[in-house]
């Protein structure tokens, strides 16, 4: 047996959906809705409005890109830049033992 | 859907560069074209980099929150693994074994990295004869095999 999950979006009430999640899926949500202090349909909308706000790395990275075409680096040279970084953060912690 | 890992690298250099084969390569996760797992240590080390006070100095836009946006869109687009067992042992070095166990984990095509010490293990026949599903290649090779198979 299937359980139903109805929500709608509480901005302008634009759109509802209605999906279909198994019992063992609404348990863990609602637990962890309840964590939040929120019911399943409040979390998993926040979950959905949260997944649609996100921004493409390409976007959110626009001005760091600016300031590497600005700063007329090659690309050679932003590789050895990251790799020198990289030994350092390695050689304080390194990625096998974190 | 192509299923691969990228190294800490790759990250790092398609968040400062829209201009190289790691861009170019994100670019393909972000269109939904390649599925990329990732782990918290691989997001944490993303992290620390980004931190450190050279590249700070370097990129004043490189604030807290943005790199929390960094770290929040590459959260949104990578698919996070959780328990890692270690299939392979790496001795040369212990740090790219992550990447290794993290693609024979999850049964990746792709090794995507420009590290030597794990491009010469298309050297290593055993290593070959073990894993044959799995291929490391630099970015520039993943782009050119990845438009030949497409």
């Amino acid at each position: 047996m299937k359980n139903r999950v109805l929500f709608q979006s509480v901005h302008k009430i634009k759109m509802s959906i209605t999906i279909t999640i198994s019992p063992e899926a609404q348990s863990k949500l609602e637990k962890r809705a309840a964590g939040f202090g929120q019911d399943l349909k409040t979390f998993v909308r926040n979950l959905l409005e949260r997944e649609a706000a996100l921004e493409s790395l390409s976007e959110v990275a626009k001005p760091i890109y600016r300031q590497t075409n600005e700063s007329k680096i090659s690309e050679d040279d932003l590789g050895n830049l990251i790799d020198e970084t990289l030994a350092e953060v390695r050689r304080e912690k390194p990625l096998a033992s974190r | 859907m192509t299923d691969a890992v990228f190294d800490t690298v790759i990250y790092l250099q398609a968040t400062l560069s829209d201009k190289g084969a790691a861009y170019a390569c994100w670019q393909l996760v972000e269109k939904g074209e390649v599925r990329v797992f990732i782990t918290e240590a691989i997001l944490a080390e993303i992290e620390d980099v980004l931190n450190r006070p050279k590249l700070r100095k370097k990129y004043s836009v490189l604030t807290d929150e943005k790199i929390a946006e960094v770290l929040q869109s590459v959260r949104a687009h990578a698919v996070l693994i959780e328990n890692i067992n270690r299939i392979y042992a790496f001795e040369r070095d212990p740090n790219d074994e992550v990447f290794i166990n993290l693609a024979l984990v999850c049964k990746a095509e792709f090794l995507v990295s420009r590290d030597n010490d794990l491009l010469d293990l298309r050297k290593d026949e055993s290593f070959k004869i073990s894993f044959p599903q799995l291929r490391i290649v630099s970015p520039a090779e993943f782009l050119e095999i990845y438009r030949e198979i497409k």
